[in-house]
Formats: structure tokens, sequence, C-alpha cells
């Protein structure tokens, strides 16, 4: 027996490459496998993604693989009644019985009205959800595709602006070089986020490299705590900041990169005094002066010899100016003593720091790089979760980016860069390639981008018959309004001619995610009929009418889930790195990848040949690698697929298998692309009064107040609902931050990540400063309410820190669970969003970004110390 | 925060038993064989080395149930050298065997009938006894990470709670009803005490503000914290206080039986609770990172 | 012989948890046994404050407490400096976990794992472990020594370097031979950023810290109130 042991023993020990699901960046990891059982996961060192090592969460994934709460069957409801704490009596079905059930209830809607169907996916593991579940919602014919609270928290303010000025999804400093980084509201190389893990070691080299690192946030954060000086800021005023900054550097200091303004950012295009672009009657292309001429001439004229950014001058009988001398005047209005006022950080504060970035920038300094002249701008002004959460998210991620086009910093050596919008592709193929490309007015659109909404130009507004009224917030791309609590009202308001039916989710916990779990319940009750494929049984899934046995990350296939790298791939040089996704060990009872899933359900409801189009379409398939329209593909042969039309025939799935990934050396020019490209960035956002114009139009038809304020050319400091409570009862600022130990909610039952949870004052807590303890009577670990002006409360243990402005009460992430399927996860730390407000007053009008800062008031709870 | 921060909880009853044990069976054995000295046989002597070794014996039996592989205690004798736990358990072993030889042979000698020996077998066991009532103490002592404990007091305290405690016992024994020995035969013993228990105050007095100075927050768990009851009631009421006063008392005339027996137990008590409080205030101290204090898992 | 010894560089160190989760997996420790940890403390007063990482484990001391408590020599140091736990010989006194300064050391108290059941990865995780022995970091001996075997150099290449170093995200631990003065430890050691902790203390930590070095600059007000 013992010898038998042995020999089996030796039979199976071996490294797998895969990668890592427990957040969205898919770090290359390599798991080694005894006799059939995952032992040990750890980075793949080979892999420019995660360069072998990984984050917390990364090593504990055995531990979600291996949970004996994960759902194992599908399980069906047998108690009609839904609700918080209602047993759903689940019964274990059949795959047949439950794939039946599902293709009819859809061959149904798809019949009556398919935007009936409504599907949601979780942000954690991106490539599923961006892939099959995406492309069969398009195939099926609904637009309500929607992510949970991953989306519309963090989603629509800074990835709009990294969109828009770097044609990526996010934007970091440039690590390599950089030599002073404002981060407003962003622990970006400190703690979780986009490709945190590599962006941790690239971090650490900077500053022990010398990189300053300033941060402004009302916490002393994970990036704060490595700061070189940390500014802590009042809640929701970062916009405020930045703008007195850009005042000071514009108007007081003088300092900005007058060549880089000029040639690429819409800095000199002639405004009328209307507030739009002059443009040329014949093209209709925007207008600039040429001082070298006199004349005006297109902005893309090859002849101009010096754009005018400012003066006033006269065209088509209009006097006009630069859009730079108008910024340059609107922000006169935001003095450091007034900024001082909005966010308690003083003048003369923002004046040095708004000197000290001008100084660290060295406008017009180059650096040759691979035998290239590039500008060397060593500054970066980074924008993230925190200070854009708020109802002024748009104005306020605009204000900040603004910072880095002043100086010229954008793209370019030791500036604030992009996460790779620029390829050339793999030697061999020239694919993956893509580059932003400037639009007819000469603004910058992404070459590549990772959900179907387009970020420029952007779309016309209509009528909206989406369930998150999508057309009337074109520049947004998570709504509230799919579980927000004004939903019925405004769909009636605007006549949606049907209500959701069917929902499919995937992975996602919207309950836990999106805001105050009590309206988001109600609001799903509303749907007859969920599926959700899940891991755990969760609050999520006591609604749900089917429940699907997800499977875990290193039970199935994934193609390229680093691709299009904007999002978890390093930026600055080094390589391209793209890996897949493989089971590593055979996936045991019922357990179905929800990708499978959905090709089974599409054939079975007659739409392969749609479906197939589609994901050609989403993968960039072309002849001869494209899905056959006419049977059922599986995630391998799409993997196949996709693998051989990037990087060749011999390099399919079988190659990755191997191999796990396929790397190559980056160019200078891709990294830094920025003066290669003729893409040009909007320091003036006429497209924003354009379109709320055309919103405006619209919702008059309807009768909605939709405050348009937000919808201007010009930066903008909005107060949030939270500035505006008057009642000094309450009097600190809640809001949450994300703990370098969890994803959102879904690392929550991870049995290590909770136990280094515990051990952490922070991750479980409520932190306060110990001023307003003393002024309260609260001590450390003392059981406290935290209630909102509106009434809504949560409750929780007080972590005393220093490290707080004492105005402020922070809490981490989506914790707070209450679902039996989750014991490690129930009961620990607190639910931030029980205090939000989901609904049209706590949305950005013009991003839909919901307010995720709530003014409270605190008090100990009767039973006192817990 | 402090107090519960500092409650140590890697020993707990069975070694506050074993300590108590050890220490009351060690004093007991130690008050008969040196009682034996002068009258070999008395009640006291027999009484003194038989209920101590069998004390002694019972606390051990706590101690190897604590462990958590008592099968292999044997282990425990290997490292004679180094190591105070080591060289404890050395003389917990012999001690029970004299112990054990010298309470058998009194059990079965007739009157005037022990052997020759007996007054070194009674030496030995006097001298193993302080070391099995001392030992323990330097092993804590030695602890530097655990300020209540890092004390060269705390031997001295330890013995002198021993003896104090096995002298409360057989008073105890001495006045139950239906005793032939007189009562006036624990009068030197209840002497004894006395000092015992004012040299106690005295150690305990310096032990607290010593201690104070680098472990306030222990302290403080000890005079004013969770551990207050123990100590002002336990170990200074019931265990000092009262039975000084009740001792007095008998050594001034105005004792009897029952106070003495009132003492007796008293003494016991203060001896228990002064294990518990010892063991339990016994928290790490923060771990100190250039100067910043890191309490690094508290509680073990 | 070596004397192996490591460095944490409290600069770099973010207090992400990587290297108590890298411990766990590598060693396989059951619930609550954590051989390494991160504890976090803030310092200083608002504004200029800081939170400041600190990962723990055992410091490999020269002059072992718990070598010297050990009554059955389970507990040793071994010729290289790795204060290792015999599972063999251990009797689960826990005199060692209290006489450790450090509070590096674990009783494995009985076999539970972190659900009702053990799962599959438990079972075969926790082999190694003696339920009622004590455990604690063993600098990967197992790892290190397989490493040697194959020739490799410890603290350089990967198969050779205890899991928390290797897989740490900010680069901040070091592993090497603190006798050879051309290690990369012994070159940090000598750096003038390196400290033990409880300083002046005679166990003679082998794990060193690099001074946070932060400047608690004015955080935001000019007056650097
Ligand atoms: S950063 Fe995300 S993908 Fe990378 S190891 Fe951590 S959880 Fe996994
Ligand atoms: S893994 Fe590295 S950065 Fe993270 S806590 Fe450990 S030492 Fe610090
Ligand atoms: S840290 Fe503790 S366990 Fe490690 S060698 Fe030093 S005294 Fe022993
Ligand atoms: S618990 Fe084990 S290792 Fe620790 S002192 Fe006792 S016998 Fe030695």
């Amino acid at each position: 027996m013992n010898q038998e042991l042995h020999k089996k023993t030796e039979r199976e020990d071996r490294w797998i490459p895969t990668i890592c699901g427990e957040c969205y960046n898919a770090c290359s990891i390599l798991v080694r496998v005894v006799n059939g059982v995952v032992r040990k996961i750890e980075g793949n060192p080979d892999s420019p993604i995660g360069m072998g090592r990984l984050c917390p969460k990364g090593t504990a994934g055995i531990m979600t693989m291996y949970d004996p709460n994960r759902v194992n069957a599908p399980l069906k409801r047998t108690n009609p009644e839904k609700g918080i704490g209602v047993d759903p009596r689940w019964q274990e079905i059949t795959w047949e019985e439950a794939l039946a059930t599902v293709a009819e209830k859809l061959k149904k809607v798809r019949r009556e009205d398919p935007k009936k169907l409504f599907m949601m996916g979780t942000t954690t593991t991106v490539s599923i959800q961006r892939g099959v579940s995406v492309s069969f919602a398009t195939a099926f014919g609904t637009p309500n595709h929607s992510s949970s609270g991953g989306g519309l928290h963090c989603g629509n303010g800074a990835h709009f602006a990294a969109g828009l000025f770097h044609g990526s999804w996010s934007m970091v400093p440039d690590f390599e070089y950089c030599q002073y980084a404002i981060y407003f509201g962003s622990s970006k190389g400190h703690a979780a986020g986009h490709a945190a893990n590599i962006n941790a070691q690239m971090a650490a080299d900077a500053r022990a490299r010398g990189m300053k690192l300033v941060v402004v946030d009302p916490l002393c954060s994970f990036a704060a705590a490595k700061s070189t000086e940390w500014v802590p800021i009042r809640p929701g005023t970062d916009g405020a900041m930045a703008l007195a900054m850009i005042n000071t550097l514009l108007n007081e200091l003088g300092i900005y990169d007058a060549e880089y303004l000029q040639k690429h950012t819409n800095a000199p295009y002639l405004i009328g005094p209307d507030g739009y672009y002059v443009k040329d009657l014949d093209s209709g292309k925007p207008l600039v002066w040429d001082l070298g001429t006199g004349a005006p001439k297109c902005f893309d004229a090859s002849d101009v010899m010096d754009y005018a950014l400012e003066g006033v001058f006269e065209v088509q009988g209009t006097r006009c100016q630069p859009a730079f001398t108008l910024l340059r005047e609107h922000v006169k209005s935001y003095t450091a003593e007034k900024a001082e006022t909005i966010s308690t950080v003083p003048a003369a504060t923002i004046r040095r720091l708004a000197r000290e970035f001008g100084e660290h920038s060295r406008i017009g300094s180059t650096i040759i790089m691979d035998g290239k002249k590039f500008p060397f701008r060593p500054v970066a002004a980074v924008v993230f979760r925190g200070a854009q959460g708020h109802k002024n998210s748009a104005h306020t991620c605009y204000s900040i980016e603004l910072l880095n086009q002043i100086v010229g910093c954008s793209d370019v050596v030791g500036g604030s860069l992009g996460f790779n919008p620029v390829s050339f592709g793999h030697p061999d193929t020239g694919q993956p390639a893509f580059a932003p490309t400037p639009a007819p007015d000469g603004l910058l659109c992404p070459g590549t981008w990772l959900t179907p909404h387009r970020i420029y130009p952007p779309r016309d507004p209509a009528p909206p018959q989406t369930m998150g009224l999508k057309e009337i917030h074109p520049l947004g791309q998570s709504s509230p309004y799919v579980v927000s609590a004004d939903q019925e009202e405004l769909w009636t308001k605007f006549n949606l001619s049907y209500r959701p039916e069917v929902m499919l989710n995937y992975g996602a916990n919207p309950v836990m995610t999106m805001g105050n779990p009590g309206t988001v319940i109600e609001a799903l009750k509303k749907i007859p009929f969920i599926v959700s494929s899940n891991l755990f049984l969760n609050e999520f899934t006591d609604l749900a009418d089917i429940v699907l046995p997800d499977t875990c990350y290193m039970e199935r296939y994934d193609t390229l889930p680093n691709s299009p790298p904007i999002l978890n791939h390093p930026a600055g040089m080094g390589e391209w790195g793209f890996a897949i996704g493989q089971p590593v060990v055979p996936r045991q009872y019922q357990r179905w990848d929800y990708g499978e899933f959905i090709l089974e359900v599409a054939d079975r409801i007659g739409i392969t040949r749609e479906l197939n189009a589609v994901l050609n379409m989403f993968y960039g398939l072309q002849p001869p690698y494209e899905l056959p329209p006419d049977r059922k593909t599986t995630r391998e042969e799409l993997a196949d697929l996709h693998l051989k039309f990037n990087f060749g025939a011999e390099r399919g799935l079988q190659w990755f298998k191997e191999h796990g990934l396929i790397k190559w050396p980056k160019k200078p020019e891709e990294v830094y692309w920025r003066i290669h490209n003729k893409c040009r960035v909007p320091v003036y956002m006429e497209f924003m009064k354009r379109t709320g114009t055309k919103v405006k139009k619209i919702l008059e038809l309807f009768d909605v107040p939709l405050d348009l304020s937000h919808y201007e050319a010009l930066p903008d400091w909005h107060p949030c609902p939270s500035h505006q409570v008057k009642d000094p009862q309450f009097d600190l600022y809640a809001f949450y931050y994300r703990d370098v130990l969890h994803t959102n909610s879904a690392t929550m039952e991870n049995a290590w990540l909770d136990e280094a949870s515990e051990i952490n004052p922070y991750s479980y807590n409520i932190t306060i400063h110990p001023a307003v303890g003393k002024k309260k009577g609260i001590q450390n670990g003392d059981l406290i309410w935290v209630e909102s002006v509106s009434g809504r409360k949560v409750r929780g243990k007080v972590n005393l820190s220093e490290g707080i402005n004492p105005e402020g009460l922070a809490v981490a992430g989506c914790m707070g669970h209450w679902a039996l399927g989750m014991p490690k996860a129930k009961g620990k730390g607190v639910l931030f969003n029980e205090l939000l407000e989901l609904d049209m007053n706590h949305a950005d009008p013009a991003n839909m970004n919901l307010d995720l800062c709530v003014k409270v008031k605190i008090y100990r709870d009767h039973q006192g110390r817990s | 925060m402090a107090s519960n921060a500092l409650w140590q909880r890697s020993w707990g009853w069975k070694v506050v038993l074993y300590l108590f044990l050890a220490g009351l069976g060690s004093g007991s054995f130690a008050v008969g064989a040196i009682e034996a000295f002068s009258s070999a046989q008395s009640f006291v002597a027999n009484l003194g080395i038989i209920a101590g070794t069998f004390l002694v014996l019972l606390g051990t039996l706590f101690l190897l149930w604590d462990l958590g592989r008592p099968t292999r205690s044997i282990f425990a004798l290997r490292r004679l050298r180094v190591s105070w736990s080591s060289r404890g358990t050395w003389t917990l072993t012999l001690f029970s065997l004299f112990g054990a030889l010298n309470s058998i042979l009194r059990l079965t000698a007739g009157n005037g009938s022990l052997p020759e020996f007996q007054p070194v077998l009674d030496g030995l066991g006097v001298l193993l006894a302080i070391g099995v009532a001392a030992y323990t103490g330097v092993m804590l002592a030695l602890m530097s990470g655990r300020p209540m404990w890092n004390s060269s007091i705390l031997p001295a305290l330890f013995i002198t709670s021993a003896f104090s405690t096995g002298i409360g016992l057989l008073v105890a024994l001495v006045s139950l009803p239906g005793n032939q020995t007189p009562f006036e035969a624990m009068e030197k013993w209840i002497g004894a005490d006395i000092v015992s228990i004012l040299l106690e105050l005295l150690l305990i007095y310096f032990y607290l503000s010593v201690n104070f100075a680098r472990a306030p927050e222990s302290v403080r768990m000890v005079t004013r914290g969770s551990l207050a009851g123990p100590f002002w009631l336990g170990v200074l009421g019931a265990g000092l206080l009262i039975p000084l006063g009740l001792e007095y008392l008998n050594l001034t005339g105005g004792g009897s039986p029952v106070l003495g027996f009132v003492s007796g137990v008293g003494l016991l008590t203060g001896g228990l609770a002064l294990r518990y409080i010892v063991v339990f205030a016994g928290g790490r101290a923060p771990v100190l990172a250039g100067n910043i204090r890191f309490l690094v898992r508290p509680g073990v | 012989m070596a004397r192996w010894g490591m460095v944490i560089d409290l600069a770099r160190c973010i207090g992400c948890a990587g290297c108590q989760m890298a411990c766990k997996a590598e060693n396989g420790t059951p619930p609550g046994i954590t051989w390494c940890r991160v504890e976090v403390k803030d310092i200083g007063n608002f504004p200029a404050v800081r939170r400041i990482p600190l990962p723990v484990q055992c410091m490999h001391c020269r002059e072992p407490e718990c070598e010297k408590v050990c009554p059955t020599g389970a507990t040793e140091k071994t010729e290289s400096g790795i204060v290792r736990v015999d599972s063999e010989l251990c009797m689960g006194c826990r005199a060692c976990v209290l006489a450790c300064p450090y509070g590096a050391r674990y009783f494995y108290e009985e076999k539970k794992g972190y659900y009702e059941t053990l799962s599959l990865f438990e079972e075969l995780a926790y082999k190694r472990h003696r339920v009622g022995t004590v455990t604690k970091c063993d600098f990967c001996q197992e790892r290190v020594e397989r490493g040697l075997d194959q020739g490799l150099k410890p603290g350089v290449d990967r198969e050779a370097t205890p899991a928390c170093v290797f897989n740490c995200m900010t680069k901040g631990r070091f592993f090497g031979d603190l006798d050879d003065p051309r290690s990369t430890v012994s070159l940090l050691v000598a750096s003038g950023r390196a400290f033990q902790l409880l300083p002046g203390h005679p166990s003679d930590p082998q794990v060193y810290y690099l001074t946070p070095g932060t400047t608690l600059s004015a955080g935001g007000r000019e007056d650097g109130k």
C-alpha cells in the first residue's frame, strides 16, 4: 500500500502554466499539481504579466478552488418567495433540465422582445464576460449587458478619462523614468487594481530610485503610506484642488508645454462665442489660427506654421478664441484659496505642489531611446477610484487629467502612461495590432477597448430603450439604473416598452457590490427568472431561480485574458506577454464553465450562427481562422482559432498549453507613442457641451429633470450631495476603499485571505480618527453605528487611526456578507454599500458614476464593546 | 485593548494547577522533612512528606496532561545542560522517586524503625523540593519577552509562596477535628509563616513596582484590570492579610483550631490565585522595530 | 557552511501579506498558523503619519531563547543557522512559544482544517505537520536544501529561495549567506539602514529589516504641524 502510494506520488508532480483568476489582472501562474490535486500556485517567472511574483490573492487561489462550500451541481429554487433570509430551498437538478428550462425561457423572450434579457457579469474575471457573454447578448439582440459594482463604482469616470486622453482603460506613471507623481485617490502600484502585481514591483523600484510620490487621499492609504507626502484631502474635492493647481501653473507660474498643447491637444482649436468649435465651412473641420500666416486653417492642415494658443481672432465674421485661452481664463476663478475652503488643503500647499509638478516636468527636455529622440516629462498626475467615485466624477477626472496635458507628460518618457494603447503586434504576424486613430475632429478614438460602448466620438443621445438609460448617458458605460431605486419611475417616464424578464448572471454579486442591497434586491426581485453561474451560494443567488455550478479558473480554458492589454498589462518598456488559461486538474462534480453553458444555450435556442458571427467580430477573427457558421463551437476551438489568428498556425492551443504564453520585447515607439500619433486630446470638451444640448432636447420630451450643469466644455468642481448636508450631527464623510487583500466581493470567502484580514486592523473595521473617537467617547474596538442622512445604517467595529482625515470615515471593500453559502465571509467586515443611495440624484449626470461618499453620524452601539 | 492583548493564552489552567500543586507539595514536603530532623516520625513530619509527595505527583499529572505529546515527556530529560525546563524535569523526576521511596518507608515503618539513611533521604528531599518550587520561577524569569515573568523576584516569590502554602496545608490539616496532634505543635510553623507572609508581601510589592516601570499595562491588568479580583481578594486578602491576622491571633493566644483552619485554607487560596495571576499576566511585550511598538500576536 | 539570513526592506514593503500567503502555500500550514504574518501599525500624528507594515516570522536568532528553554532538544539550531523544530522529538510543552520574544511559534493543537472537513488540498498539505507539536518558520529549509542539492544558490535562484522571498510583490525580501560578505543580504546589513527587532536584545536575529525611510513630511501643512 505504502509503496503504491509512493509510486503514485512519483507518477504526478508537475507544474502547469496558466492564469490567475482572483482578479481581472490574470497574472501568469504556474500551478503545481500532485496526484491530481493543486498543491501550490506560484507566479510564472517567464511572464511579463507578474514576473514570477504574486499578490496575496493569487497565491491564496487554492483556497477558492478547494472551498467545500462551492456549488457543485445545477440547482433550482422550490420556494417561489424571494427575499433576504428567505431560504430558496434549492433542489439539485440535472444539467439537461437546467439547460432545457433556460432555453425555453430565452426562446420566449427572444420571440417577444430580446431586450427583455438582462445580462450581467463580474468584473473580477474579465475575459469570459467580455468574450462569450457580451457576444451572446449581441447575438441575442439585447442591449442590456452590464457589469456589477466593479464597473459602476470605478469605471465610468476613470476609464472614460483614460480612454479620451490615453486611448486606454487606465493609467500609471512611467515607473521606470518618472520623478514626481501625484496620485488623486489612487493606489496604483501599492494595492489592488490594474496590473496590481507588476505595478507593485515597478512602483517599489521607482520609490527606491527616488521618485517623489504625493498622494492626495482622505485616508493614509496603501499608496499614501509609502508616499513622500500625504495630502489628506476632504473626500470628493480633488477636482477643486486640481483646478487650483492648473490655475497656479497657467496663470501664476506660466508653466505649460506650448508645443505639446499645439500639436497633441485641441488647445489651439478656435471656439466661437457659443462655446462650439469654429469649423471650416467646406470640410466641417475645426479651425485653428496660424500666427505664421495670420489666417485660420483646418486643425490638420500641414502648413500651419504657428498655432495660436492665445488671442482673440475674427473668423467667419465672429469673434473667437483658442480653447487654451478659454481654459486659462476659466480656471482663474479657482484660486488656491478657494480650493482650500473646498478641499481643506492649504492654499500654500496647493501652490507648492503645482510648482513642484511644473518644475519636475522639465518642459522642453528630451531623451534618446533606442537611438531616437523622445520628449522627457518625468511627472504624472494619476486619478482613480477614490477621486472619481463621486457625483462630480467626470469633471474631477477631466480636471486631474488636464494636469498631464498642460505639462505635456501624457504617454511620453517619464510621464503618465495609458496601459499599452499602441501595439505593432508580434514580429511574425503583426497581431494583435492597434493604435488610437483620430476622429473627424482630430480627437483620439482608442484603437481597442474592453466594452462594446464607444468612448469617442460619443454616441448620439436618443430616447432610451435600454434598462440602463444609456442612450441619454452617451459618456457612461456602467449604469446604476439597471438596479436603481427610481428605475421604475424613470422607465415609465421614458416609456420603456418592456421590462426585464430573464437575467443571466456570470459570477457577479450585484446585491453586495452595486449599492444599497435593499434597493438592489427590490429591483432584482421584479425580474421573474434569474439564472446565475457562481462559485458560491451568495446574497445574489438567494434571488436566483437557477444556480449553475461555475468552474474555478484552474478548471477551464481562457483565451488571451491579457488582451487587449489596456487593462492588465504592465505599461512602460519591457515585454509584451499574452498567456492562456487552461485547466490544471480535471473539473469535479458537475461544474461547468459559463462559456460552455452560453455556447450550449445559444445552440438550443438556435442562434449559433449569429453568435459565431459576433464572436468572429469580437475576437477579430478572419479567414482561415473564423468560427464555422453552422455549428456550436467550444471554448477550446475558439481559443485555438484566436491564438492561431494572432500568432500563426503553429501556435495554436496545443502550443500554448505547453508554453503558457508568448512574449516579445516592446518598442519605444509603442510605449511612448504620443509624438508619433496624429490624435489630439480634448483640453476643451466641446463634445460635452454638444452632447449635453442633445440630451437636454430628449429629456424635455419626457419631462425628466436631469441636472445638465455637468455637460460643460470646461472643467468645474461640482459639490456632491455629501457636501451639501448642513445638519451638524452628520459630521463625517464616509467612504470606502479597496483592500490589497481582496477583489471586490469575490475573494471574501477565501479562508487564507480572511485569516490575513483578521490580523490587519483595517480590513474588517471602521477607521476613524482618534480625535473623533475622543469627542464621541468611542474607543478602539467599540461597536458603532454609522448612519446616513437618509437613515441608512451599518454597524461595525472601530479602528482608531491617526492616518485618516478627521472629517473622514473609511471602510474597506465589499464586506459584511450574510449568505450562509459563504461561511468564511459571513459576518466579517462592514458593508459600506448599505449607506449608499442608488438613484438619479446620486449619479454623475454626465457619466452615471455612482456617488460613493456619504455624510454620516456615528454613535456607539448599545452593546458597547464587542 | 491593552489588558486583553497582554493576556497570555499558551498556558492555561492545567499549568496553573501544576504550579500551585507543585509549590504546595514541595512546601509541605519541606516542612515535614524539617520537622523530621527534630522528631523523625512525628505526625507533622509524616504528613508533610507524604502529602507533599502526593501533591507534587498530582500536579505532575496536570503537567503531563497539558503536553501536546505526553508520551514524549521522557525526552524532556535530554537537555539538562542548557534548559531549565529539562533541569526541572530532572529535579521533578528525582523528587518524585525519592519522595515516593520516603513515603513508602514512612508508611510501612513501625515506630522507631526508619532506616538509618532516612535523614539523608529527608535532607535530599528538602533540596529537591526547593528545586521543584523554584525551577518554574527560574524558567519564567528567563523569558525576556514577558516582562511580568522576566524578573528575578519570581523564583523567590514562588519559593516563599510554596513554603507558606505548605505550612497552610499542614496547619489546616492539623486543625481538623479528631486530630491527635495538639494544635500548639504548629506554633513554630505559624511563626515561620508570619515571617514568610511578611516576606511575600514585600516581594509582591517589589515585583509590581519594579514591573510597573517595565510593563505598566500588565501591572494595571493585575491591579485594576481583568486580574484585579483574584489579586486583591485572592492573593492579598485571602492569601496574605487574613492569614496574617489570624496567625497573629493564634500566636498571641486568641487563636483556635477553627481560625487555624481558616487561615490554612486562606493560604491555599492565595497560592492558587498567585499562580493564576502570574500565568495569565505573562503576556509578551510589544516587539520593537526601531522605536515603533508592534503588538505581535497578542494573546500568545 | 553558510549562515542563512534574511533582510526585509520596509521601504519597499506595502504590507500586502503576499509573503504570508506564499508561506501558507509553500508550507501548507493549518488554520491559525501563520509562520509569516504581516502586522500593521500607524506611527506619528495626523497629518504627519504613516502606516508601517511589519512582516514577522522566526528571526532565526543566533542565540535563540526558544532553543535554550526547550527540554527535549526538539528545537535546535542547525550548522547553517536555521532554527528548526524536530516534530518527532517535540512534546508540545510550549515553553518555546512563551520564550520566543518575537511571537514566532505556533502550537498545532488539533488536526482541523479551515472548513468542517479537510479539503483535498488540506489533506495533501498538512501531512508534514504533527499534531501536538510546535511549528514555526524554518526558512523553507526543505526548499533551500533541495535547491542546494541541485547546485543552486539560495537567494539567487528561485528554486533554492524561501517562498516569501521570491514571491514578494515589491521585491522587498532578500535571502542569502550572512557569512559571505558579498552576498546581497550582507551588503544590505552593512548598508546602514539595517536594524534588528528588539534593539539591544541578546537573541541576535538573523532576520534584519531596512528602515521604512519615509520622512514624515508636512503632510499637506506648510507649517509642518
Ligand atoms: S493581481 Fe490579480 S491576477 Fe494577479 S495574482 Fe493578484 S489576484 Fe491574481
Ligand atoms: S509580500 Fe513583500 S510587500 Fe507584501 S507584505 Fe510581504 S514583504 Fe511586504
Ligand atoms: S525568533 Fe523565536 S522561535 Fe525564532 S529563533 Fe528566535 S527565539 Fe527562536
Ligand atoms: S514545545 Fe517542543 S520545541 Fe517547544 S520547548 Fe517544548 S519540546 Fe521544545
